[in-house]
């Protein structure tokens, strides 16, 4: 047996050369040695001395000297190990031994309903800290996960206000419904996006099925458990940090007027051009020479500012803790003007207090005031879809009456005559110019003025609980928790004419108000027994969950509906009295209630075992009453093999610090697949209307089965195993953790064809089964070296995903992009991943010129019976990077994130004179490119060419973004502290400035996985609102 | 201290004792807006909501648009041999194509559509006829009648035949669904397309004799051709007969709705306003189910039943002109055009007439009579014209699939245009406030009395002569046309009814009905008539802008398309496959090839 002992210091001193120069740093005036508690040396520890600049690192035996006043303080740090301070008084020979630093091993997890030792963890729990929070510049505490813990893929959209949302371990329903459980402070909320991630404590992801199991039903999509902040004891804190960042979007992946014209020469011909040309194209003023050559992506997006604010006062005692924060957020995206806004306010509130010894009781508290305003994007005719595609020879303004095509002076000439009501838009500089090339719904600019709209409202959430400790061991929880949502919504629309296929004749006015409640209450008791070197822990609990929603809708439209047009009319009391209003509100009511239990059984730190398990029961809207409960159990255990004797005895400590083995079996439900009495068939009252007379208004309301029931319907069900290794080397500065994962999903909601003669032409019926399979690797380094300390963590993620089955379900076909004309379908379907590209197999320029696509039916024409599996549109793998390095007052931080294997379709091409990816004129097979791999441009005219929907137009949806890169400054405490401050830092930072990608469209990251997006939708780019490049400057105060 | 906890602990202990009690009887919660089935079917009030729901499901899906197209528009009339199947380009309107081109198959989703629209609004009928008779699976007795409940099911059951009777002309062989089906009931498919028709007939009979059937109040009634009438009745039985080769019952039926009085052709210069909204409810219509815009109903409820895109399907390809036409509600896309080797005939056979004027336009009308939204000429000289460029086919490209005549007898009018107004004022036909006006308020067609006239007529050659030709010249003299026929024939009704009911899904299932009789060859039409209808497909450009010539003059190229020749079962079409394989049932005539396959074999 080879003797790692032996080896390792070598191996050590080694690797610390390569990574910093080292060599003598003082005379060798104090001189000694740094050990470990069982005496081994340790090598490259930082020995300073305290109020200097004079320092040294310990050798291969541990030793070091240092030059050292004889009564100096001595400071010997050690990366794992606690900081300990040496007075010499008057030694210059000295021992140190420094003793394992017992947080980094037992660091504390959140797991459902309590905690744990991440030590004795035997499931997969991904876990982020504060220290890893605090710095980043995201609000939105999802996105804050991105790149920080494997397995977790984060969904973000760039658009301002936009909350990012989670994917644990692939996908496994056809549903809408993916997203994980969000639990913050004991609290099921909707979404983690109000949450400023400097208000955070941890965050947790529960993502094996034992682990989740606890929260049963609705645990498939794994759990992601957010702790607040509470204060610490000791002094009271004061914290102030603000932030001003620019945004913008440089990439310009369009053709300009030079590239357009060749292009639309290739397609049209030279005559047409000309022809065009000489009807439209004319001298303007606010163009070089004259010439129009407008980049559209210039002139809809702008750089734009975003401010953002926290303050934060912590503090407690033994009695008890407190913690408050406010942060404000103004965020102004780049869509020129002010149409795309974020505006936030939350203010958190925790306080706890310990009554007696044996009572402690507590409050977390968020109130959140929202307001956003959006621009439409990624669908058919939205401002985005337009800038993407508005020829360069069109003007953004028409400054001049004189330079306006005859029917849209018309329209102006009417609208000014006061004959017409249909106005064209316009800002200070001119009138928004709409193309005479071709049959566009208008300018972006149009298209975001068309509709004015408020959104916003508040939140309020929180939870009380008291923790009741009558014997030693024992802790009973008793816990409420509530959320209040209301939020308004008004739109207001006027007619306008933007062009013959943009217009709108009518007024239309909505108001919509939503509010809801939503209580919890939970009760649990912890009970922990240690008998020599058992410990016990045994937890049981129940829980009842109620959800209010009562929202009501008033529209009204029509040619003339209110009493005034002014501004201050603008409001549904003010329709006429006349004019029909559409109404509607509907309260609703859901609950559910649930019984759970968990035993974990430790035996000497070395053979850990858990098992968990949940009774979740829902109401009549989602289940009927004889299937309305479900079983969730779970086993898990683990083996801490570095804890054996036998490995003790081989192995010494600083080499592997740390092994343990552990294996997990859980089962999970989502229930949210079920909703609005899916099992039932009942009359339907007043669904349908006709009309009995020919020439007078007035409906007769029908009513009809709402269609054919299925009475035993359920939710789908989650089986996952993971096979995990957790390892600390080298004294615990390497940290090694590798999953295997394989979670298996059945009975998603497909429809079953029924004979249609039977009045509904399918049923929902659960059917078949998808598989999710992968390994999490996690990887982390970190050390310190004298002042300098680092760290680099790398994670990476593999998602083998596959429909499994379909146990005899029509596959889904869905034509999210049919509107474009595009063949191209995303499929659910067996054999294959959830919701792949299904399209042709290009196989070049065949010998007329024309696409030569695969005919795979062997029959005489290309059709759908010619369209395959193109490629999957979820990523394959994942991964993140972080490096975090310190030194003296400085920081730096990057933070990396990428995913690879997924597709995307730009569906962004359109016949006529619309502009397009460059790509496609640079890659088009021409005399003056022979040996371009795309069709002739002319060969591939409209959208409904198979090219289009074919391999020829997939690309690649990998890419690796620097999501985050901080570079810090800590001015020195002895110049602050004159202000009374304890700690100033100052930052600047670019995120999401540099991206490696070969996709040639707008941005990969919200092209493929934009959220508000129906999941069909996905690997279908539609022009989306692109991630900002953002450039920050931030302070840091504390008081 | 020990005092104070148990003060405490004891009743915490309660409290979350009492929690784990159970509260199971709160998820008990009642749904909003339903109501049982089994306390339902059980007033009249419920009786006239399920009569309700089944005329809105059909004029909202039978006679609604489903994606750019009216299902049942595009099936019948692009397989007949005077429509072509337009479009931007050769590729474009595929799905219209494919009909025109005999190139579908079982797996076409316009086909499923139009299937399940059509059971699916059986399925409504049922609802009616077997809760509230005994006509259901077990022959259980209904919870409630009355006189009223008695109306309501005459009316399902003659909506039940009607639709019958389509399914069994497009099908051949569909299933007779004489009830309502239980779950894990398959549909009983028919012997044979006479045996179809004869129930219908009978139950057409059935919902007569009843004495409950509504019955057109005279001819200024309109509110009865908006639902099941006593002579939609008859007109249906009538049509069934027919089609069953039963001249002698057409006769009695179509005798009856004649005889009535209660139906008159309208005016010949008011012929056009049978496919636009001035025309609904005239004294001509027999069954239109009815739509007006109603702001207070709901948005698709009223942008299904307004044909929402077949507006622009129907509308000539506005962005090859040189300016909008002033007639158009919205842009149009060029869906359907008139076969122009058939126009030019009709052109002889009508010349000016208002009912050819109302069908389309020739070249000269459509450049210089018709008014173009662009153009300041629409009151010039005929010279200022012909040098207008704000007219014409400006596109390089020209219009694909279509000659030099512009059919618009189903055009969404936005201004109904001077040509056939003659000045009048008219409501125009779409509603700006659905879909920006790509919409048309005008009334589906079903059914109209001068197809009654001519099925009658052809039903009495070799039998009542006199009475058949009397019906016959009273639609040739209503045309306009100046053509009287002095002798019934097979001939003169067939040439005319191929006028009269050009694009009104007529003229597909008659040339099969004919064929089986022996009366026409459908090889000859569809194959080698003109050449071939798709080796001929004609392509029409304007000089003025292809040539740069100063004269507007419209020349036609000739391509190929991608056609399959029509074969004899190209007559029915296949049972879509989707549902074939879940109702079990089996095609028949050239398709029976298909009923083998299994589910996976079909993969």
């Amino acid at each position: 047996m080879w003797k790692f002992k032996s080896l390792q210091k070598p191996l050590v001193f080694l690797f610390l050369l390569c990574l910093f120069p080292l060599g003598a740093m003082a005379q060798s005036v104090i001189k000694g040695t740094v050990n470990d508690e069982t005496g081994e040396p340790i090598i490259g520890a930082s020995v300073r001395v305290q109020g200097t600049k004079v320092g040294g690192i310990t050798d291969l035996d541990g030793k070091f000297s240092v030059q050292a006043d004889k009564n100096a303080t001595l400071v010997v740090s050690y990366i794992g190990y606690t900081t300990e301070t040496v007075k010499l008084a008057g030694r210059n020979n000295i021992t140190v031994t420094l003793k394992v630093d017992a947080q980094t091993l037992n660091d504390i997890v959140v797991i459902g309903y309590g905690v744990q030792r991440k030590s004795d963890l035997t499931g997969s729990v991904g876990s982020v800290k504060s220290d890893d929070l605090k710095n980043l510049s995201t609000n939105d505490a999802a996105a804050a996960l991105q790149g920080k813990v494997a397995g977790v893929n984060v969904i973000t959209n760039g658009s301002p206000g936009s909350g990012a949302d989670i994917r644990i371990r692939g996908i496994s329903s056809n549903s809408g419904a993916l997203s994980p459980l969000y639990i913050v402070d004991g609290l099921k909320v909707n979404s983690i996006q109000y949450l400023d991630p400097q208000m955070i404590e941890s965050i947790e992801v529960l993502k094996d099925g034992a682990s989740a199991a606890i929260y049963g039903a609705e645990a498939g999509n794994g759990v992601v458990l957010v702790t607040t902040k509470k204060g610490e004891e000791g002094k009271v804190s004061v914290n102030y940090t603000a932030r001003a960042t620019l945004q913008n979007f440089t990439r310009r992946p369009l053709m300009g007027r030079d590239d357009f014209l060749k292009y639309m020469t290739y397609e049209y011909g030279e005559a047409d051009v000309a022809g065009k040309l000489k009807d439209n194209d004319f001298s303007h003023p606010d163009y070089a020479g004259g010439v129009i050559d407008q980049d559209w992506i210039d002139a809809y997006i702008e750089p734009t500012w975003s401010t953002q604010h926290t303050v934060s006062i912590s503090g407690g005692n033994t009695k008890g803790h407190f913690f408050t924060a406010l942060n404000l957020i103004h965020q102004n995206g780049i869509v020129r003007g002010d149409r795309d806004v974020y505006k936030r306010i939350t203010a958190q509130v925790n306080a706890d207090y310990n009554v007696y010894k044996w009572l402690q009781v507590g409050s977390n508290n968020t109130i959140e005031k929202w307001d956003t305003k959006s621009v439409s994007q990624r669908s058919y005719g939205s401002s985005f879809e337009q800038m993407m595609q508005m020829d360069p020879l069109t003007p953004v303004y028409w400054t001049e009456i004189s330079q306006m095509p005859d029917k849209f002076r018309t329209k102006l000439d009417a609208y000014e005559n006061g004959t017409s009501n249909l106005r064209l838009f316009r800002d200070s500089h001119g009138w928004f110019a709409n193309t005479m090339y071709s049959d566009m719904e208008g300018s972006p600019f149009a298209k975001r003025d068309a509709t004015d709209g408020t959104n916003g409202g508040f939140n309020v959430h929180g939870i009380f609980f008291a923790n009741l400790m009558p014997l030693k061991g024992l802790t009973i929880t008793s816990r409420f928790g509530y959320r209040l949502n209301f939020s308004n919504e008004h739109t207001y629309s006027t007619p306008y004419y933007v062009g013959d296929r943009g217009n709108q004749e009518t007024y239309s006015i909505a108001a919509n108000t939503s509010t809801g409640w939503y209580y919890q209450w939970e009760n649990f008791a912890n009970y922990i027994k240690k008998i020599g070197k058992h410990d016990f822990t045994a937890m049981v609990g129940m829980a009842y969950h109620e959800r209010h929603s009562d929202d009501s809708r008033i529209s009204a439209s029509g040619t003339d509906i209110l009493s005034s047009y002014e501004p201050n009319f603008r409001y549904i009391s003010n329709v006429k009295k006349d004019i029909p209003k559409t109404t509607s509100n509907s309260p609703s009511v859901h609950a559910n209630m649930a019984y759970y239990g968990r035993l974990t059984y430790n035996y000497d730190n070395r053979y850990l075992f858990q098992a968990n398990y949940r009774a979740d029961a829902f109401d009549t809207s989602k289940l009927r009453g004889k299937n309305r409960w479900g079983y969730f159990p779970s086993f898990s255990a683990g083996w801490t093999i570095s804890n054996e004797k036998f490995f003790k005895n081989n192995v010494s400590t600083d080499a592997v610090s740390f092994l343990k083995l552990r294996a997990s079996w859980g089962r999970n439900g989502n229930i949210a697949v079920l909703d609005n009495y899916p099992y039932t068939a009942a009359i339907a009252k007043g669904n349908s209307y006709y009309q009995y007379h020919v020439d007078q208004t007035g409906s007769a309301y029908g009513s009809s089965p709402d269609k054919l029931a299925n009475p035993d319907l359920k939710w789908e069900v989650s089986e996952q195993t993971d096979l995990g290794i957790d390892a600390r080397f080298l004294r615990n500065r390497l940290s090694l953790a590798a999953v295997f994962y394989n979670k298996r999903t059945r009975d998603q909601l497909h429809d079953v064809n029924i004979a249609p003669e039977l009045g509904f032409a399918t049923v929902k019926t659960n059917r078949g089964e998808v598989l999710n399979r992968g390994i999490e690797l996690e990887l982390g380094w970190k050390d310190r070296i004298g002042d300098f300390s680092y760290s680099v963590n790398a994670n990476l993620t593999t998602i083998h995903n596959d429909v499994l089955s379909m146990d005899g379900a029509i596959p889904e076909y869905k034509k999210d992009a049919s509107s474009t004309n595009y063949d191209i379908q995303t499929v659910f379907e067996e054999g294959h991943t959830v919701w792949h590209l299904y399209g042709f197999i290009y196989e070049g320029v065949d010998e007329n010129g024309d696409a030569k696509i695969k005919n795979l039916a062997g029959d005489e024409n290309i059709g759908t019976e010619d369209m395959t599996d193109i490629g999957r549109t979820i990523p394959s793998f994942i991964y993140g990077l972080n490096i975090n390095m310190a030194w003296k007052g400085f920081d730096f931080m990057l933070n990396g994130y990428g995913q690879g294997g997924n597709k995307i379709v730009p569906v962004l091409h359109r016949a006529g004179y619309k502009n397009g990816l460059k790509y496609y004129l640079d890659n088009a097979r021409t005399p003056e490119n022979p040996g371009g791999s795309l069709p002739h441009p002319a060969k591939i005219l409209g959208p409904d060419n198979d090219f289009w929907s074919s391999t020829g137009n997939v690309f690649k949806g990998d890419y690796f973004r620097i999501k985050q890169l901080q570079l810090g400054y800590t001015i020195p405490s002895k110049i602050t502290k004159k202000a009374l401050i304890n700690n100033l830092r100052v930052y600047v930072s670019l995120d999401d400035f540099f991206t490696i990608t070969s996709y040639p469209g707008l941005d990969p990251e919200t092209a493929s996985s934009a959220t508000a997006m129906a999941p069909s939708a996905v690997g279908l780019d539609w022009g989306s609102y692109p991630t900002m490049k953002k450039m920050i400057l931030g302070v840091n105060v504390t008081f | 201290m020990q005092n104070k906890m148990k003060k405490i602990i004891i009743p915490t202990l309660f409290v979350f004792a009492l929690g784990l009690v159970s509260c199971e009887d709160k998820l008990d919660i009642a749904q909003k807006g339903t109501v049982s089935t089994l306390n339902y079917y059980a007033s009249d009030a419920d009786a006239e909501e399920c009569l309700n729901a089944m005329y809105a499901n059909f004029v909202e899906r039978v006679a609604g648009s489903e994606g750019i197209d009216n299902p049942e528009q595009v099936i019948l009339n692009y397989a007949a041999d005077d429509i072509l199947a337009a479009g931007g380009h050769i590729e474009d309107h595929g799905a219209f194509r494919v009909f025109d081109e005999f190139t579908y198959d079982e797996a076409n989703a316009t086909l499923k559509e139009c299937y399940t629209r059509y059971v699916t609004a059986i399925y409504y009928a049922n609802l009616v006829i077997s809760n509230f008779t005994n006509e259901n699976h077990d022959g259980v007795e209904p919870k409630f009648t009355s006189d009223y409940t008695k109306q309501c099911v005459a009316e399902a059951r003659v909506m039940r035949a009607y639709l019958h009777m389509m399914m069994a002309i497009l099908w051949n062989c569909p299933a007779i669904l004489d009830h309502l089906l239980q779950p894990d009931e398959l549909p009983l498919q028919a012997g044979s397309q006479e045996q179809v028709l004869d129930w219908v007939v009978k139950e057409c009979e059935t919902a007569i004799s009843s004495g409950f059937l509504p019955k057109r109040h005279g001819t200024e009634d309109k509110d009865a051709t908006a639902r099941m009438s006593v002579g939609f009745a008859q007109f249906v039985a009538g049509k069934a007969a027919m089609f069953a080769n039963d001249p002698a019952t057409a006769r009695k039926y179509l005798g009856d709705l004649i005889k009535s009085g209660d139906y008159k052709l309208i005016p010949t210069d008011e012929y056009w306003t049978n496919f636009h909204v001035s025309g609904d409810g005239n004294s001509e219509k027999i069954f239109e189910p009815n739509f007006i815009y109603d702001n207070s109903a709901d948005f698709w409820g009223n942008t299904w039943r307004s044909r929402w895109m077949v507006a622009n399907v129907f509308c000539w390809r506005t962005d090859a002109l040189a300016s909008m036409p002033s007639a158009c509600a919205v842009s149009g896309w060029n869906g359907g055009a008139i076969q122009e080797d058939f126009a030019k005939k009709f052109v002889e056979h009508d010349g000016n007439s208002p009912r050819r004027r109302a069908c389309f336009l020739t070249e000269d009308e459509w450049l210089y009579e018709m008014e173009w939204s662009g153009s300041d000429l629409n009151d010039g000289t005929l010279a200022q014209k012909k040098a207008d460029p704000k007219r014409g086919i400006s596109s390089a490209t020209g219009l694909y699939s279509h000659g030099p005549y512009f059919e618009w007898k189903h055009m969404s009018f936005g201004n109904p245009p001077r040509i056939l107004t003659g000045g009048k004022v008219y409501p125009k036909d779409n509603e700006p406030e659905i879909m920006g006006g790509a919409s048309n308020t005008k009334n589906f067609n079903v059914a109209r009395y001068a197809e009654a006239l001519l099925l009658y007529a052809e039903a009495c050659i070799g039998a009542d002569e006199a009475e058949g030709l009397k019906a016959l010249n009273e639609v040739q003299a209503r045309s306009g046309s100046g053509k009287i026929s002095s002798s019934l024939t097979f001939e003169n009704v067939m040439e005319e009814k191929q006028y009269e009911m050009w694009f009104e899904n007529c003229r597909f299932p008659d040339l099969i009905r004919w064929a089986k009789q022996g009366k026409v060859n459908l090889d000859d039409i569809f194959n080698k008539r003109y050449g071939g209808i798709h080796k001929h497909v004609p392509t029409v450009y304007d000089e003025f802008f292809t040539e740069g010539k100063s004269e507007h003059k419209l020349y036609t190229k000739y391509t190929e398309a991608h056609f399959q020749p029509f074969t004899e079962k190209n007559m029915y079409l296949p049972l879509p496959r989707d549902c074939r394989l879940a109702n079990g049932m089996k095609n028949v005539l050239g398709w029976e090839s298909l009923n083998g396959e299994t589910e996976e074999s079909a993969e």
